[in-house]
């Protein structure tokens, strides 16, 4: 505040009314709802397979709409692409993917399978040669279910070779049902 | 009762109820605490230049002024006030604090900035008080349910802070403190000017204000990121009396910007179990003054007319107060999207404007009987913006009180009953559409009290109640609480919580044992509406959280508070303070949430009258043990911090230079530089609190005294 403002006279109080009965509708400015992921068989790209998770209300509120089950072929490998959406008003969808590639250097996605047979490689950088995530080639073992999580964090000045999950501040985690049949 | 002209004091009818306790002997002593002798003493007798000989109140109050007073200041008023048992803080970081009574804050402690109910968003743990404490010609505090005198929200207590009257004679005198302290390399300057020309008999004038600027704060063997602050306070006053009658003019403004600590804001949970495990934030970084997301940036605005009248009958008091709060917060991180990122926007903005109106007549003693009776009604309306949080509405509230007293020579007596009402109107947009949605709720509070002296000893017993409707986020909370890693949810069918207090009080004051003050004290809420753990947890695209409802239960707080200090020799004296505070909520048995642990500070002074040009000169030392919290809330995530022990020392002198006494005194806090956490401050998952500080204050008083 400048010491101008500071010195805004009394008088100037009285127009400070504002609008109590009008209230606007809920409108944070950027809010992630959705992660899409699109897994596409590197063999036979008719094979595929997207999950969705949707919360378009954010967190609270109404619960989510859409937490799909992955379901997977033995012994597959997948090309994935992770989307991130803000679907809160859905005539003006917006995909946050591409801001979090531009800061690709604060940010890191994770995947974690715990019971499923499922292995990951990065198959993108960010500008510092590091990992991202956003693109990862994923290969499915014998039959098994479990689950997938995945998580992005943004990692602002933390983000290293050896990073972990565990490191800085958790923006997306959502744990997906995964078979692999 | 007669009320004589020097009550044309600068506060408003409140001040002068506080003023009232400056004519009764025990509290010549209670100026002394700490204070060498001397400073007590010329304390005093300017204390009792605006102090009126009027009937005692049976209400037990607790009051912080002169020097005890201004050697808490430069601080936060939450810090100020934690110098009368009983007061402990609710911090979160080491820039947000706010003062707990006897285990309640935020919405059930109502806190009067010159006589003007502060209304901003007290009901937020994260929320400090909008008060500069340099406005503080003293600072009261009334511990327990005081609904009569304040209405609704005075569930758990009052804090008064009241300026000192304005000038009541020709001439000009003024005030010049300032602080500097190691935690955070920075302190707090601030001036204050009367004048009343002998030109225009009647008419006084006040200017103040005052700077604080601070940056990082340290833990013992690491910075603590983002924990600087920012403040700017000013205020001025005019008043005119001419007879009977008298008028003031007030208008403060309050602006602060304050970090807070970047490894406190988290994700998810699993951040949360992250940041326990470390020990230590993951981020520290070098010592800034810079002020970065997550940042607050808060700024208040009070402006005040009063007007009174004395009569034959009695004495005519007539307030009118607006305030206006304008609170924006900022999260860790900014938007992704550039565009959105640079309008760099608040993700949380609430505005909240209040008119108050109040009038109080004082009947004038006859056959030691007098009264007060007084009328109270407020406007408010609260604008929220970005993500919502608490909804938008418009509150509109009532009360009448009737307070009878009687004064004999060693009993008294007093009793009040109070009728308060409040319309609350909520509005919301679901879908494109506003929704209304009113709420009425209705009380009587109440209060019996009664007192004997006999010699330098009191005795006094009070039962008092107050009530509180639920409050917009109660009703309404719906979503992610950022920072406590937990998604609240209010509910709508709430209904008023009821308090009733009862406290016994003992004061002595003697020769040797100079002073003894001790309170006995017990609060029962019905229906206490507290944020209750549910299940399922919530599934949300950042992982799952903990449910909190806030949901009605019964809770009981009781305790004791003492205070004694003793002359071991004439140039020696041995203090004891101390606060015992149980809380519980009665159907689960756990303790209320924030609940302060049993503390105890144990001090010793030694002072000196004069030497050489130097006068009033003291050097304490004191250790302060803070107990580890027993009975802890309910799932809570981590266990309450182990208890501690912080030494502390300070010394002191006056110096009669040309242009006034100066006072100078050196801090020293946490000298041993103890890493510690405390089951109060919300941080304490994520960092230790400040290491040691080192402070030198001085405070220079210039000018004819009033």
């Amino acid at each position: 505040m400048s010491f101008k403002n500071f010195l805004l006279p009394v008088v100037a109080l009285g127009f400070f009314a504002c609008n109590v009965s009008d209230p606007h509708e809920h409108n944070e400015e950027e809010l992630i709802t959705t992660v899409r992921l699109v897994y596409t068989d590197t063999a036979n790209a008719s094979n595929a397979d997207t999950v969705v998770f949707r919360d378009a209300d954010g967190p609270g509120g109404a619960a989510p709409t859409a937490h799909d089950t992955l379901r997977l072929a033995a012994g597959k490998t997948y090309r994935v692409s992770l989307s991130l959406l803000n679907e809160s008003d859905p005539l003006d969808v917006e995909d946050i993917t591409t801001e979090v590639e531009e800061e690709g250097v604060d940010h890191q996605v994770f995947y974690a399978a715990s019971g499923v047979n499922l292995t990951m490689v990065y198959a993108d950088q960010d500008a510092n040669g590091l990992p991202l995530g956003l693109r990862t080639l994923q290969t499915a073992g014998a039959a098994s279910s479990g689950t997938l999580t995945v998580t992005l964090k943004h990692q602002p000045g933390l983000k290293t070779a050896g990073g972990t999950v565990s490191t800085g501040e958790t923006d997306v985690e959502i744990a997906f049902q995964a078979v692999i049949q | 009762m007669q009320v004589t002209p020097s009550f044309r004091s600068f506060g408003s009818f409140r001040a002068a109820c506080a003023a009232l306790l400056l004519s009764l002997p025990t509290v010549a002593a209670r100026a002394q605490e700490d204070a060498p002798p001397d400073t007590a003493v010329l304390e005093l007798r300017e204390s009792t230049v605006h102090a009126s000989p009027r009937p005692m109140e049976a209400r037990t109050e607790s009051r912080l002024e002169g020097a005890r007073l201004e050697r808490r200041l430069g601080r936060s008023l939450g810090e100020a006030l934690t110098g009368l048992e009983g007061v402990a803080l609710l911090q979160s970081g080491p820039t947000i604090a706010k003062p707990e009574i006897h285990g309640l804050q935020g919405n059930r402690i109502q806190i009067l900035n010159n006589g003007v109910k502060l209304e901003g968003q007290q009901w937020g743990s994260e929320h400090a008080p909008e008060v500069d404490p340099f406005l503080a010609g003293s600072m009261t505090v009334v511990k327990g349910a005081a609904g009569v005198r304040y209405g609704p929200e005075a569930l758990g207590g009052v804090v008064l802070v009241t300026p000192r009257p304005l000038r009541a004679s020709p001439g000009s005198d003024g005030e010049w403190h300032a602080l500097a302290t190691t935690a955070g390399y920075g302190g707090a300057t601030s001036l204050r000017y009367d004048v009343a020309p002998a030109s225009a008999p009647g008419l006084a004038l006040r200017v103040q204000g005052t700077v604080r600027r601070l940056g990082d704060q340290a833990a013992p063997g690491h910075n603590l990121m983002n924990t600087g602050l920012a403040e700017q306070n000013g205020s001025a006053a005019a008043g005119y009396g001419r007879g009977d009658f008298h008028v003031e003019a007030f208008y403060s403004r309050f602006h602060t910007e304050l970090g807070i600590l970047r490894a406190a804001h988290i994700g998810n949970l699993a951040d949360l179990e992250a940041a326990l495990g470390r020990g230590e934030p993951e981020e520290t970084g070098p010592f800034r003054y810079a002020i970065d997301r997550p940042r607050q940036d808060v700024t208040h605005d009070l402006f005040k007319l009063h007007g009174g009248f004395d009569g034959g009958a009695g004495h005519v008091d007539v307030t009118y107060s607006f305030q206006n709060n304008d609170r924006a917060e900022y999260d860790k991180d900014g938007p992704l999207n550039d565009s959105l990122a640079a309008l760099n926007r608040p993700e949380l903005r609430f505005t909240i404007y209040t008119h108050q109106a109040a009038t109080v007549f004082e009947r004038a003693a006859r056959n030691g009987f007098s009264g007060q009776y007084g009328l109270a009604a407020t406007v408010q309306g609260n604008e929220s913006h970005g993500r919502t949080f608490v909804p938008n509405f418009m509150n509109f509230g009532g009360g009448a009180f009737a307070l009878e007293r009687w004064n004999g020579a060693r009993w008294g007596a007093e009793a009040g009953v109070r009728y308060d009402h409040r319309l609350l109107q909520v509005y919301r947009n679901r879908g494109g559409e506003v929704v209304r949605t009113d709420f009425r709720d209705g009380g009587p509070s109440g209060a019996l009290g009664g007192l004997y002296r006999v010699d330098s000893s009191e005795v006094r017993l009070n039962l008092t109640s107050a009530w509180r409707p639920p409050s917009a986020n109660e009703l309404y909370s719906n979503g992610l609480h950022h920072g406590a890693a937990a998604v609240e949810y209010g509910d709508t069918t709430l209904a008023p919580e009821d308090a009733y207090s009862a406290s016994l009080s003992y004061t002595r004051r003697g020769t040797r044992l100079r002073e003894v003050e001790t309170e006995a004290f017990a609060t029962y809420i019905r229906d206490y509406i507290g944020l209750i753990p549910d299940q399922p947890p919530t599934l949300t695209i950042r992982g799952a959280f903990p449910t909190f409802r806030y949901r009605e239960t019964d809770a009981l707080l009781y305790g004791l508070d003492l205070r004694a200090v003793w002359a071991a020799a004439a140039w020696l004296d041995a203090g004891t303070r101390g606060s015992l505070l149980w809380t519980s909520d009665r159907r689960s048995g756990a303790g209320l949430l924030f609940s302060p642990a049993h503390r105890w500070e144990n001090s010793l002074t030694a002072h000196a009258s004069a030497w050489r040009a130097l006068s009033a000169l003291f050097v304490t030392a004191r250790v302060q043990t803070v107990f580890q919290q027993g009975n802890p809330a309910a799932n809570d995530y981590a266990p309450p911090p182990p208890g501690y022990s912080l030494w502390a020392a300070e010394t002191g002198f006056t110096w009669r230079s040309p242009a006034g006494p100066l006072d100078v005194e050196l801090q020293g806090r946490n000298l041993f530089d103890q890493a510690y956490r405390d089951y109060t401050n919300r941080f304490r998952y994520y960092a230790d609190d400040p290491g040691r500080e080192i402070a030198v204050r001085v405070k220079l008083a210039f000018g004819a005294a009033n």
